[in-house]
This record gives structure tokens, C-alpha cells and sequence, in this order.
């Protein structure tokens, strides 16, 4: 992927669990696609807004970057049953090698611990945030705390597809 | 522990669960969070943890990274491609080298209108090399073509490695895309020099059969691409008189792909869907990687690595050039095994601070990395654009072919790395002017 663009997951290698877990992941990434088409269609009509009227809309910053945690959150469970991640792939062992029994244990482990932390100093954010009923700054103001448990739930669910895809690899070391 | 010694160590590990497979974001973020919990303590990560992701991936300039991403999968899918490709090999396929220069000259078309190398170079190689193979031309100098050609979306605006540069040193992201434009086109100039030099010298390299077109034809091809060139233009244009930021400028160009693609009945609303699906993958993909090299910055300087690097270059008395050529090294020896984008993320928390400490221009020193990572995505074993091209071709293509193929083109990048050291002002001298 370049980074230009993180490679799509390779179809010649597993294709990762399913299901019921990547059903979801995949309602969470079509969630985030709406946030994504938010956000150009309200970037196209600010862009036009400021030509036109020499004035920009009001409330577009704010929604934008609103969506922005959207994206990158609600995507997140897809990216790890997927194996979506950029990774380098130097080597690619044979499926129960050690080194793919090494490789996996350490990405899984990783996944709980990083999407894990995430997610529970997420959850602090959010109470705060909530407690206070956090407003974004600017002309429109929008509660920030909706967004901010969404994190939550797109880290949460991250963290939690990592045993899915430990039963997932048991289950095809053992041709079920 | 010496500051120093604890990033050494953290570079190590970070380069040992990466070589090993584990995903380089995850790999960052789990050297930075452990590396944190031992310098700072618990309280100290879970505070910067909790502050950062939120703040960072609510930032108003980061949404150039989806919407750039979004316009490169729209143009992708709605084959405009196709109508560079033949616009240019109308125009110059008669001409000695034309038909791989056409490749170069679409493709450096194609970079004004999408920031992804692998995407250029992977729908090149759909179009260009079945025409290649159908002249009967030489094969593995085509794919060095295509590889190399792909990679001027990392230079040319819009270029998500620039963006991802900004992101990630906090230089202006509209100042560095603008800085690309000059380097860009003398890269596509140097690419297609060294087509028609070898065109001279090798009689493999020209059809037996030239084929020619009618003004009308031509004109026809033209006519195919003036609205994808015009959107090239206003998005150029808008940045660069700071008409647009770069995000809006990511929207505008959404809307003007999309637009393209409509008109000419390329896009149905399922193709859309896919299309949009795929830019927030990629889009979640590269944030969270970005995430976790911010935090892996703030690491290295809450360890004092950063000074302790800075402090080490001022009293040993290592210079300036000397510093640029230990980049050069450092990127080239990397670049052959480790994407553009994990090499930008791991190296720069260190390089870019040393390099500001030595007075180096933030957007020079940018286009020399993104130069380099140019050169890095088409030099083998592990050039990320070789293998874009191999994998596109559907098993054509071997490894050998490629690696001989793209020398060529490696060496004329080498050329263009050597003329920007020598003028910085191709890189700055468009953005000093800017508003």
C-alpha cells in the first residue's frame, strides 16, 4: 500500500473469520462511509458556499471533524478480521509455523493491548465529556460526547474481534 | 538509561515485531505505550493515550487524507485511466520510446488527480503493458516504466506521502504539496529523457510497426481528458493561491471525480458504494498508523532522545551535508525493505527534529524524503511498486524482469535526487511564492 494506499487485504491469503463478528464490522464500515460522504458533501457545498457567497457554511468544520473520528473508529474491527493493516510482509510463513504462531500471538496481543487502552481511556473521555456536556467550539455548537462513545465502541470492538480471530485459527488448524 | 540508548532500544524492537509481521501501527503504538509506562509510568501513558487519539483524528486538516483518498479510488474505478493512456499514446506513441513515454506522461497525469503510487502503478499496468506485449516490445522495460512512472503520484499534488509528511512535522501541508509540483515534473521529464536515451541505443524498444493517428483522433483524445485536467487544475490552483485548504480542496476533488465519472456513465451508485467503502479503509488504515507515530514522537521526546540526539549532532560537530547524506543512507538502506509509510513514520520523530536543529528548510528536507521514498518504492528487494506491477499482471510479470527492468529508471532517480540537493530552490521557490 502506498502510503500511499494500505494494500487491500490479499486475496490469496486467508480471507479471516466470518459471520455474524464480520457482519457487524462491515455495518460499522458502511456507518463510516456515510460519515465519509458527510463530509464531502459538506466540504463541496462550503467550497461553493465561500466562491459564491464569500462566505463559508457554518457548523462544516465542526461536523468534519466530528466524522473524522467516525472514520477512523468505526472502521477499526473491520481492519483487524481483515488483516487490513499495513504490515511488511517479508516473509510469509506457512500457516502453523512457528514464526506465523509467533506473528499472530504478538498481533493479537498488540490488538487488545493498544485498542484496549484506547477504548478505556476512551470511556473516561466520554464520562467527562458527557458529564460536562461538551460542546465542539465555533459558530454551531454539537455535543462531542455521541462521538466520543463511539470511539469507544469502534476501539471496544477492535479489542474484542481479537479473540474471534484466535478461535477463527483454531479452528482451521483444526480443518473445521 | 542513557535517552539515546532507550531509543536505539525501542527502534530495535520496534524493527524486530515489523520484520516479524506484526502490523507496523500496532507495532508503534505497543513500543510507544510500553516505552512510556517505563520512562513516565502508567498514569502518564494512559493521560497522553486519552488526549491524543481523540484531538488527533478530530483534526480539521486530516480530512485531506480521506477525501484525496476517495477522489484517487473514484478516478480509478471510472477509467480515466484508460482515456490518458490513449490520449497520450495518440499524441507521442509515433515517437522514439513514445509508447512507454506515454505511460509516463498519463501517469504523471493520473498523480494530478490521485496521491496513490501502488494505485497508479497497479491500473498502469492494466492499460500499458497488454500494449506493450501487443507491440512486442521489450516487456521488462516496460514494467520498470510503469513502477517507476507510479511512483510521481508521491510527488505530485495531490500526494498523500507529502500530506503524510505534514501530518506528521507539522509543516504546511498546502506549502508542501505546492513544493512537489516542480520536483514532479522534472521527475517525469527525467523518466521520459531516459526512455527515449534508451530508445536510441536499443531497437527493442521501438515497434516494428508505428502506428499513427489522425488530428482528429488526437483531438478526440484530448477532448476525452480535458475535465479530469481541469480538476487537476482548480485543485492545484486553489491551494495554491490559498483560495481552498487542502481538505477542501480533497472535497472539491471528490465532487469533480465523482462529476467526471457520472457524465461519462462510468459510476453507478454500487460502484460509488464500493469506491467509498474502500477510501475509509484505506483512510482508517493510514490514520491509525499516523496515530500511532504521534505517540511514538511524544515517546522520544518525553525520553529526551530527541535532545539527547540533537545535543550529540551539535557537539560532534556533524555538519549539515554530512547529516543529508546519512538520511540518504538511511532511507535507501530501509527503503529496500520497509513501505514508504512505516519508514516516513518511524524515522522522522528522530530525523526531522536533527534536521530543523541544523537549520535545514522544513519543505526541502521534505521533498528530499519524499524523494527518497520515491526511490525506495521502485528499488527491489522489497520495492512496494515492483510488486504492485508484478501482482496487477496477473503472473506475467516475474521478479527478475521487474528488478532489471526498473534499473534504468532508478539510476534517472537518482539524477533527479542529485539536482534537488544541489537546487534546493526547485523545491522552495514555489512555495516562497505563495499567499
Amino acid at each position: 500500500m502506498d502510503l500511499n494506499s494500505p494494500p487491500a487485504p490479499d486475496a490469496a491469503r486467508d480471507p479471516g473469520p466470518d459471520g455474524l463478528a464480520v457482519r457487524l464490522a462491515s455495518a460499522l464500515v458502511w456507518f463510516a462511509a456515510a460519515a465519509a460522504v458527510v463530509v464531502a458533501l459538506l466540504g463541496t457545498a462550503d467550497a461553493l458556499s465561500t466562491l459564491l457567497r464569500g462566505r463559508p457554511l457554518p457548523g462544516v468544520v465542526e461536523v468534519t471533524e466530528l466524522s473524522l473520528v467516525i472514520i477512523v473508529c468505526m472502521t477499526q474491527p473491520w481492519i483487524v478480521l481483515k488483516a487490513a493493516h499495513i504490515t511488511l510482509d517479508l516473509f510469509v510463513p506457512q500457516p502453523g509455523s512457528v514464526l506465523h504462531m509467533l506473528r499472530l500471538a504478538l498481533t493479537l496481543a498488540a490488538v487488545l493491548m493498544v485498542y484496549g487502552i484506547i477504548a478505556w481511556t476512551g470511556w473516561d473521555a466520554f464520562v467527562q465529556s458527557w458529564r460536562v456536556g461538551q460542546e465542539t467550539d465555533g459558530v454551531v455548537r454539537l455535543p462531542v460526547y455521541p462521538v466520543k462513545l463511539l470511539l469507544v465502541v469502534g476501539m471496544a470492538a477492535a479489542a474484542l474481534t481479537a479473540p474471534i480471530v484466535l478461535w477463527h485459527e483454531i479452528r482451521r488448524k483444526r480443518g473445521l | 538509561m542513557d535517552p539515546l540508548l532507550f531509543a536505539i532500544l525501542c527502534l530495535v524492537v520496534l524493527l524486530v515485531l515489523v520484520f516479524i509481521g506484526v502490523p507496523v501501527a500496532l507495532s508503534i503504538f505497543s513500543v510507544a505505550i510500553v516505552g512510556m509506562v517505563a520512562v513516565m509510568g502508567e498514569r502518564f501513558m494512559l493521560a497522553q493515550v486519552k488526549s491524543l487519539i481523540f484531538a488527533a483524528s478530530s483534526n480539521y486538516a486530516f480530512a485531506v487524507v480521506p477525501m484525496f483518498v476517495l477522489m484517487g479510488e473514484i478516478a480509478g474505478s471510472s477509467r480515466i485511466i484508460s482515456d490518458l493512456y490513449m490520449a497520450c499514446y495518440r499524441w507521442i506513441g509515433a515517437l522514439r520510446g513514445g509508447v512507454y513515454n506515454a505511460t509516463v506522461l498519463a501517469s504523471a497525469g493520473f498523480a494530478a488527480i490521485s496521491g496513490s503510487t501502488v494505485v497508479n502503478a497497479a491500473v498502469f499496468t492494466r492499460v500499458a503493458l497488454p500494449e506493450i506485449e501487443r507491440l512486442g516490445l521489450n516487456r521488462a522495460f516496460g514494467v520498470g516504466c510503469i513502477a517507476a512512472s507510479g511512483t510521481l503520484a508521491a510527488m505530485i499534488p495531490p500526494s498523500l506521502t507529502m500530506v503524510l509528511y505534514g501530518i506528521l512535522t507539522d509543516v504546511s501541508i498546502g506549502k508542501i504539496l505546492v513544493a512537489g509540483i516542480l520536483p514532479g515534473f522534472l521527475t517525469a521529464t527525467m523518466l521520459m529523457l531516459t526512455v527515449w536515451v534508451s530508445a536510441l541505443m536499443r531497437c527493442d524498444l521501438m515497434p516494428a510497426q508505428v502506428e499513427t493517428f489522425t488530428l482528429r483522433e488526437k483531438t478526440a483524445g484530448l477532448v476525452e481528458i480535458w475535465p479530469a485536467m481541469m480538476l487537476a487544475a482548480i485543485i492545484f490552483g486553489g491551494i495554491y493561491t490559498g483560495t481552498v485548504s487542502p481538505s477542501a480542496a480533497g472535497t472539491i476533488g471528490v465532487a469533480g471525480a465523482l462529476l467526471i465519472a457520472v457524465l461519462k456513465r462510468r459510476m453507478t451508485l454500487a460502484m460509488l458504494g464500493v469506491s467509498v467503502r474502500q477510501a475509509v479503509i484505506i483512510s482508517a488504515a493510514l490514520f491509525v498508523i499516523i496515530l500511532a507515530g504521534m505517540l511514538f514522537s511524544r515517546l522520544l521526546l518525553v525520553s529526551g532522545a530527541v535532545t539527547g540526539l540533537t545535543d550529540m549532532i551539535a557537539t560532534s560537530g556533524i555538519g549539515y551535508w554530512t547529516f543529508i547524506a546519512a538520511v540518504i543512507v538511511i532511507y535507501f538502506v530501509m527503503g529496500m525493505f520497509i513501505d514508504p509509510v512505516s519508514m516516513m513514520v518511524i524515522t522522522l520523530p528522530f530525523l526531522y527534529p536533527t534536521a530543523r536543529s541544523l537549520g535545514v528548510d522544513p519543505i526541502w528536507f521534505g521533498i528530499i524524503v519524499v524523494k527518497l521514498v520515491e526511490i525506495a518504492a521502485i528499488t527491489p528487494p522489497i520495492g512496494i511498486n515492483l510488486f504492485a506491477v508484478i501482482s496487477a499482471s496477473g503472473g506475467r510479470v516475474t521478479s527478475r524482469e521487474a528488478f532489471v527492468g526498473v534499473l534504468p529508471f532508478v539510476a534517472a532517480e537518482l539524477v533527479v535526487l542529485a539536482l534537488l540537493l544541489m537546487f534546493p530552490a526547485i523545491s522552495t521557490y514555489l512555495p516562497g511564492t505563495m499567499m
